[in-house]
């Protein structure tokens, strides 16, 4: 256990390098020079001349430190980071980790919430359709998955808002209660909990096959305690997998939620990061974000390792 | 007997003395059993609807998609308007048509890119293994810890806002996915022994790669392709609402939605349709999809 333990976490360590890598370069991949277009609008402001000094383009440059060799403007990034610090953003020259670190209570807040739903809404649906294949129950909560896995999650949210927000004047639209969270939350948890419903229900089918089960019902348990005692403890195990993958949809939704909400949150942060063409800005965000995937698919897998004793570690 | 063999067979039934053996090419296999899936079957008749519906918008309707007319601004559904028009006037039904043509091209153009990129990665990954096979999937992982629309998000970000971009963007996303079931469809293909015997009458590794392999992981690579066109189609509009794409006079249905987003008091009709519009390809796309993978190989698992 503790070496694989080991192993998992050293097998991470490349791929947290790799992304390092690839967030570093994004700054290098750019069809445009972002020393040249900083400079240019720091010009612009004082002298209408389009033409940047060649003096202050290097001054600039020296700044940023994009003058070093790439190995060590490499290695001096990934230990900034390590450190929290992810430059300064190009708009308005505050420091990009208090930015993002200021924002990142909202959107923790956001995900927990819509992690709730999708878990409760996936699972009490997935159990639901298991239980009894083919049944009325069955086809309903199938179609709701069905629903879920194919409609824009930017829609459901202006329909939720409109709906409950406000044609029945039954939930705020904005303010920052707990009560607001709560479309947010709908609209950011309802696509994984319909990925969680159909892998509940496949995978709760097949152990209702299994031998251990007619056991417990020839024992003369009831359905529900056949179901949610000896079935359900089998038939999570797949489920947990897909929840840590499906952390990164809640990542990448909660842009699209914050935005339809116009809720304050590191995903709105970095889309105006895009649009505005403040790199930094968006560079802290992806690599915040690869690495809180990359780490929570590892607590998934020791977690996966715990509940599972049946998986080796070889 | 003979008729049970027959009918196991899926053979015409033996008349008299002389035997007619209806042999069925695959191809015909496979279309039998799409049909006889309703819901691909559905799925089919409503995509091409759909594509029908965008090809010929100008013929089912004479409104202009950009046309503003200040005189009919916010009105509801109605015969001459069938789904109403939107605060400038514009009529939603024919916006939702020409931007039809948009997601299409999107999903398509977007597919392409992730095939294009992908598939020979895959094939290079599986089929020359060591150093080639490990550099690439450190490369696939890397780009996997960017979760859904993040690594479409990065992409525009370096190479800016934009339609083509963000085409480019989302193509760009669905590589991993290619890449990694190619690469598995390949080291399973491998083990086959027509592969073996092709080694044995002395073909070489590209030979056996694009003559061999190539055709026999081909029906993993046509689902996924389908799939990946809704799929596209869905992150497409997503970003598009962001404000990564297209800029607001176009008829795009993530647009419209962003559009339609400020008015939802006044007119829901203009935020419900494109919304519906990308719901329905979506599934429709989903159904011909998982119609296609049972029909081609039933025992064919999908990411």
């Amino acid at each position: 256990m503790q070496r694989y333990l080991a192993r998992r976490l050293i097998q991470t360590i490349p791929v947290l390098l790799g992304v390092s890598l690839a967030v570093f370069l994004m700054l290098h991949a750019l069809p445009v020079d972002p020393v040249r277009m900083l400079a240019m609008e720091a010009t612009t402001g004082t002298a209408p001349t389009t033409e940047v000094s060649d003096e202050m383009y290097q001054s600039l440059r020296r700044q940023l430190g994009l003058d070093r060799p790439l190995p060590e403007q490499f290695v001096r990034f990934v230990w900034k980071a390590v450190h929290g610090d992810f430059g300064k953003s190009f708009r308005n020259n505050r420091s990009v980790g208090e930015m993002l670190f200021e924002q990142l209570p909202h959107t923790l807040r956001l995900a927990l919430a819509g992690l709730s739903v999708m878990l409760a809404m996936g699972l009490v649906l997935g159990v639901a359709a298991g239980q009894r294949p083919n049944s009325w129950l069955d086809t309903a909560s199938m179609t709701v998955a069905i629903f879920g896995v194919s409609m824009p999650i930017f829609w459901l949210g202006l329909m939720l808002l409109y709906v409950f927000a406000l044609w029945l004047n039954l939930l705020p639209a904005v303010g920052t209660g707990p009560a607001a969270l709560l479309l947010p939350a709908i609209t950011l948890g309802f696509q994984g909990s319909a990925i969680i419903a159909r892998l509940t229900r496949s995978s709760l089918v097949e152990v209702m096959h299994s031998e251990y089960v007619r056991t417990a019902r020839a024992k003369g348990l009831r359905d529900r305690r056949v179901v949610l005692r000896h079935a359900l403890r089998n038939a999570l195990i797949p489920v947990v997998t897909v929840v840590g993958l499906q952390f990164g949809g809640l990542l990448s939704g909660a842009v699209v939620t914050e935005t339809v909400f116009a809720r304050p949150g590191v995903g709105r942060l970095a889309l105006q990061g895009v649009i505005e063409r403040d790199f930094p800005l968006v560079q802290g965000f992806v690599l915040l974000a690869g690495v809180a995937y990359v780490c929570s698919n590892l607590l998934v897998d020791v977690f996966y390792a715990v509940i599972d004793p049946r998986i080796r570690y070889a | 007997m003979a008729e049970i063999a027959d009918k196991v067979a899926g053979r015409a039934p033996t008349t008299g003395g002389r035997q007619r053996i209806h042999v069925r090419s695959r191809a015909n296999l496979v279309f039998r059993r799409f049909v006889a899936n309703r819901g691909a079957t559905a799925g089919a008749v409503a995509l091409s609807f759909l594509i029908l519906a965008a090809a010929s918008a100008p013929i089912l309707t004479p409104y202009d998609y950009a046309r503003i007319a200040p005189s009919s601004t916010y009105q509801r559904p109605s015969t001459e308007h069938p789904f109403g028009t939107d605060r400038f006037g514009r009529d939603v039904f024919a916006r939702v048509l020409y931007g039809g043509r948009l997601s299409l091209q999107v999903g398509l153009i977007a597919t392409a890119v992730g095939t294009g990129i992908g598939v020979p990665a895959g094939l290079a990954a599986g089929g020359i293994g060591g150093t080639v096979d490990n550099v690439l999937m450190r490369v696939i992982d890397v780009m996997l810890a960017f979760p859904g629309l993040l690594l479409a998000i990065g992409i525009v970000a370096i190479l800016g806002t934009g339609l083509t971009n963000l085409m480019i963007a989302v193509g760009i996303g669905s590589v991993p996915g290619f890449a990694r079931v190619v690469r598995g469809s390949v080291l399973a293909a491998r083990e086959h022994e027509y592969v073996l015997a092709a080694r044995a009458i002395g073909c070489t590794e590209w030979t056996m790669m694009v003559r061999h392999i190539l055709p026999n992981v081909m029906a993993p690579i046509i689902v996924l392709a389908t799939l990946n066109v809704g799929s596209a189609i869905l992150a497409g509009s997503t970003l598009n609402f962001l404000g990564m794409g297209a800029k607001p006079p176009s008829p795009e249905w993530g647009i419209m939605l962003a559009d339609g987003r400020d008015t939802l008091t006044r007119a829901w009709w203009v935020s419900v349709f494109p919304g519906l519009a990308i719901m329905v390809t979506t599934m429709s796309i989903n159904f011909v999809g998982d119609g296609l993978r049972q029909a081609l190989d039933p025992r064919m698992k999908m990411p």
